[in-house]
């Protein structure tokens, strides 16, 4: 199956480079850099996490929207024609194929090495995976009192606009590019004082955990690419 | 077909369209959704929704040639679009070819750019709504095979879906109808939802999403944002918009 998935990966890419005559194509690593299990969301919580990891796959990244174009043409790396926000990001230019299940806390891993076409660089974008599921547990403590909590959550959503500022000359690429995630955001729209109810664990079915979890995990400012140089 | 059997079949073509003028003519329409109601069965959540008021303020309707420059414009204006359309925008001269783009403008002049009046039903609560809006959206369009011949008038219509604004995401392709929340957010209980009772409402805990659009965290916010999704072109066709 790994065989294969390399195989069709290598045929995209492949396709991708044929299509784009004029544009060099350089291979950048990719890695994703944990965050610290000590988490301050704001509103006076602090959150020492036990566990946390989520499932992600296919970082593609966008070239700046292109303002002359004014109707966009079929292309094999398909762009999404949004609705109902009707949003068109700029081109796929560069991209890492793969899914990957990341430890938030752990230590740093290597996701591979993204095709990138030269050029510039506006934005990014990242498939969050319903499996394996969304895990996170750990200690909030609220007004000093603790409240453990354990959540699971399947959620299936693109975390779209991530910002990426690159100008990508192949005489000079970036050593690598650094996939990040800022928990203090991603769980700041958690209401930590929701009743955990009588088990005295707080879990995705307490009050509306589970949409702001979701939220903030797809929150575009829960996430950084950036290129190391 | 032959080569020259495929010559002779396009003179004609080349006759109608490659001289001359034509008519452009605009139209607009906010379809039954706005004329007569959102029914329950469009709605995710069982709500149903209606229109006393729906006007929208065009500021411009153009037609592009192939070089993006402006060819032909109708003169826009203030439109009720509760009234039984579709309701004529205007018209314009323009050389007889084939166009694939016009730009239309929902913009403020004189007033607001959207005025929305009516009232959202969930259940046995109706609350009442009186929205205005002050957003600039420009709408880049592709109309499906305009072709205008020479002497001859093709209809491009800018049509206004008023169910967006009930939307529960701003750029997920499978964002539901939803109406519970805006019925929810009328704090004071008096029967009516104002824009500062929407903005008191975090979008977080009701299971919207918000995409790249991180900035949007209240109703609303998220409401007007959804005013500049609002239009399409010939029925269901997109419109790129510049966020």
């Amino acid at each position: 199956m790994a065989l294969l998935m390399r195989a069709v990966q290598g045929a995209a890419l492949s396709l991708a480079v044929a299509c784009a005559p004029g544009r060099t194509v350089v291979q950048v690593p990719v890695a994703f850099a944990p965050s610290s299990p000590d988490v301050v969301p704001g509103d006076g919580v602090s959150i020492a996490l036990d566990d946390a990891s989520v499932t992600v796959a296919h970082l593609r990244l966008e070239s700046p929207p292109d303002p002359t174009a004014r109707w966009r043409l079929p292309s094999l790396i398909s762009t999404a024609v949004a609705h109902p926000g009707h949003d068109f990001a700029g081109g796929v230019s560069g991209e890492l194929l793969g899914t990957w299940t990341l430890d938030l806390l752990g230590d740093p891993v290597p996701l591979g090495s993204a095709t990138l076409q030269d050029g510039a660089y506006a934005t990014a974008r990242l498939q969050v995976e319903a499996s394996p599921v969304l895990t996170m547990s750990g200690t909030a403590t609220v007004d000093g009192d603790p409240i453990p909590f354990g959540l699971e959550a399947a959620i299936a959503q693109e975390i779209t606009g991530i910002p990426f500022d690159l100008t990508l000359d192949p005489e000079t690429p970036p050593e690598a590019l650094t996939l990040s995630v800022d928990l203090d955001h991603a769980l700041s729209f958690v209401d930590w004082r929701t009743d955990p109810g009588a088990d005295g664990l707080l879990t995705i079915d307490d009050g509306a955990v589970g949409h702001t979890l979701t939220f903030g995990v797809v929150s575009t400012p829960t996430w950084t690419l950036e290129p190391v140089e | 077909m032959s080569f020259n059997r495929t010559i002779a079949a396009l003179a004609p073509m080349a006759v109608l369209t490659g001289c001359g003028s034509a008519t452009w003519q605009v139209t607009t329409w906010g379809e039954a959704y706005i004329e007569d109601g959102i029914p329950a069965s469009a709605f995710d959540d069982g709500c149903s929704a209606t229109f006393d008021t729906f006007t929208v303020q065009i500021t411009e309707a153009a037609l592009l040639d192939g070089d993006g420059a402006v060819v032909g414009e109708a003169p826009g204006g203030s439109f009720a679009l509760t009234e039984p359309g579709p309701q004529d925008v205007g018209s314009a001269s323009v050389p007889a070819r084939f166009y694939d783009t016009a730009r239309f403008r929902i913009a403020p002049e004189g007033g607001a750019s959207i005025h929305a009046v009516g009232s959202v039903t969930c259940g046995a609560d109706t609350v009442a709504f009186d929205w205005s809006f002050t957003t600039d959206t420009t709408y880049v369009c592709a109309p499906e095979g305009l072709t205008l011949a020479s002497g001859g008038t093709s209809t491009t219509e800018l049509t206004v879906h008023g169910d967006h604004f009930f939307y529960d995401g701003l750029e997920n392709a499978d964002a539901a109808v939803r109406g519970q929340a805006i019925v929810d957010a009328d704090a004071d209980v008096d029967g009516t939802v104002t824009l500062a009772e929407l903005a008191a409402v975090d979008v977080a805990p009701l299971g919207y999403a918000v995409g790249q659009y991180s900035d949007v965290t209240d109703l609303a916010a998220f409401v007007t944002h959804l005013t500049r999704t609002l239009g399409h072109v010939d029925g269901e066709g997109h419109c790129q918009v510049d966020l």
